[in-house]
């Protein structure tokens, strides 16, 4: 059975476990979504679970019926206009960024772990020594400098390492990763 | 590649670009279409940051939150809803000491996920689904009557168990239940066979069995304690194989990622069907299939090993970290990623409860051997120390 319907059963029954079920599909694809008008995580994550508290108290399941995603995402994004404008803060990039996208684009939180997913196991079949130190670089946000100390070689070293990793992840993945970031810089 | 660029591209690594250094990267990479590395690199870079901030979004927390605060709104409803506003004067004072008193308690309840965050296994639940579709939650410890949309009686959901009470042949239906990542539950079928069915898998099965066989469908794992009829044999269908049995308990472990298939017998005799070859275990034997085409195998093991899961605890013996992070990940509803590939083949033995905290079991393992756990949000890093 599609989740979403097995989600709307649940809802409509006022079973908890409907509303914990599309949280868990939906929270963080949201969040994310969220960061993109409002700078700051926390107040990305209050927005989100505002929402989730009033599709809750409204009860209004069968209005949503045909399409419970693109209900939450419009949900998330009039509240987030609301704050900025409640804060008299309007984000730059906003107007900019937003050109062009609609919450049809957004992956859900499976679709978002199967592409983090794609870029691990294609990190995974580096080399033992340049997976290290692209790990240590990309995953972990440390410095050249600061790796090159650690494993006692020169940045120079650092340097070369990942330009052999970049040419080698090259063909497999950089347009999946750049799918990923187009929609979430 | 000027200081100023290479300055940019190393702040991308830790924080969002403004909008001016933004441009001026991207001014720089257009006009230096060669320096493809730099390009690809930006790219990584940013792809990383944005995965480390979505896994650091804490989802059991949050939810925490919302779970309470939805929960609070339905109390308080339901507990205005009896009074009529005439009468709302009097009970002013008592309501508001309830309020107070609530909004204390729920304070205090607030606190503790946040004191210390935690990565706790399965708790006890499923899904049962009927053949017309209709869907029903089974929760830890509660009791509820499921009843067909027909209108007859078909199952009891009683203390993490469920017991099909369903007696009617002419009205016998399909159903199904569903365990998710991190769940666990309990079913008594029509016959009086008992299975636990464990995280992320599932099982078909009719509401009351009604032909020569008593045929079972099923998905992942699950472990079957067979009620005796030699009549009507036990058959349980997998992927791959089909187990025929009489009266007996055993465990089958199927799940569609993983690269095998075991069926291990504790007592009784079962057959293995596979291809229209025949396997026979005798008890403490197991049965296991390799997805890559080579022949089966029959051997001796320890059942405990395999069997143990049911009765709440995790066993291991000599288990390379690779299939064991496996399990847990199913149990824990965590994702683990290798950063140096020999930590794969580390080899580990010992037995958990499964109740155990994901941090605790974590840091035992971190003691006893040469392997480091990096915890962000629920991805796993795992490295060599």
């Amino acid at each position: 059975m599609e989740q979403t319907e097995h989600v709307l059963a649940l809802l409509k029954q006022g079973d908890k476990r409907g509303l914990e079920l599309l949280f868990r599909q939906f929270y963080k694809p949201l969040v994310m979504y969220a960061t993109r008008y409002v700078p700051l995580q926390e107040d990305a994550e209050d927005i989100v679970q505002d929402v989730f508290v009033k599709l809750w108290e409204t009860q209004r399941f069968e209005l949503i019926e045909r399409n419970l995603r693109s209900y939450l995402y419009q949900s998330v994004n009039n509240r987030c206009l609301d704050v900025l404008e409640k804060n008299k803060m309007v984000r730059v990039e906003v107007s900019d960024s937003l050109l062009g996208f609609t919450e049809a684009d957004m992956p859900d939180d499976e679709e978002w772990n199967t592409r983090m997913d794609e870029i691990y196991a294609a990190v995974e079949r580096l080399p033992e020594r340049t997976r290290e130190i692209f790990t240590a670089i990309v995953f972990q946000g440390k410095r050249y400098k600061d790796v090159a100390d650690e494993l006692g070689i020169s940045v120079n070293t650092v340097k070369t390492t990942m330009s052999r990793a970049l040419s080698a992840l090259r063909n497999e993945l950089t347009d999946r990763a750049c799918v990923l970031l187009m929609l979430f810089v | 590649m000027p200081d100023r660029i290479e300055h940019i591209i190393e702040e991308a690594a830790r924080r969002e670009l403004s909008g001016e250094e933004r441009r001026e990267l991207e001014e720089w990479l257009a006009s230096h279409p060669g320096e493809r590395d730099i390009r690809d690199l930006w790219h990584y870079l940013e792809a990383g940051r944005i995965i480390r901030r979505y896994r650091a979004i804490d989802e059991r927390k949050a939810w925490t939150k919302v779970d309470q605060r939805t929960t609070r709104r339905a109390a308080w409803a339901s507990r205005v809803g009896r009074w009529r506003w005439w009468a709302a004067a009097a009970v002013i004072l008592p309501v508001a000491v309830g309020i107070f008193w609530g909004i204390s308690r729920w304070g205090t309840d607030a606190v503790k996920p946040v004191a210390v965050q935690e990565i706790k296994g399965g708790v006890t639940k499923a899904f049962f689904e009927m053949a017309d579709g209709k869907v029903v939650s089974l929760e830890e410890n509660q009791l509820k009557d499921i009843v067909s949309s027909s209108g007859t009686p078909l199952a009891k959901d009683s203390v993490n168990t469920l017991v099909v009470t369903a007696e009617k042949k002419e009205a016998s239906e399909l159903c199904r239940i569903w365990v998710p990542q991190g769940g666990e539950y309990q079913v008594v079928l029509a016959d009086g066979t008992r299975v636990w069915i464990n995280s992320e898998s599932e099982l078909r099965f009719p509401s009351v069995f009604t032909r020569a066989e008593r045929v079972v469908e099923l998905v992942g794992e699950a472990y079957f304690e067979v009620s005796r009829d030699t009549l009507h044999p036990f058959v349980v269908i997998t992927g791959e194989t089909s187990i025929r049995v009489l009266g007996t308990s055993f465990n089958v472990c199927s799940y569609k990622e993983d690269d095998f298939e075991q069926v291990t017998l504790a007592q009784g005799a079962v057959n293995v069907n596979y291809r229209s070859q025949k396997y026979r275990l005798e008890p403490g034997e197991q049965f296991e299939l390799k997805k890559d085409g080579s022949k089966p195998v029959v051997r001796e093991v320890n059942t405990d090993l395999y069997t143990s899961w049911k009765d709440g605890m995790f066993r291991f013996q000599d288990m390379p970290l690779d299939d064991l992070m496996q399990k847990l990940q199913r149990w824990y509803n965590i994702k683990y990623f290798f950063v140096h590939a020999a930590c794969r083949d580390y080899r580990f033995t010992g037995a958990i409860r499964r109740d155990v905290d994901f941090r605790e079991f974590v840091a035992l393992m971190e003691k006893t051997t040469n392997v480091h756990f990096t915890i962000n949000g629920n991805t796993v890093m795992i490295s060599e120390k």
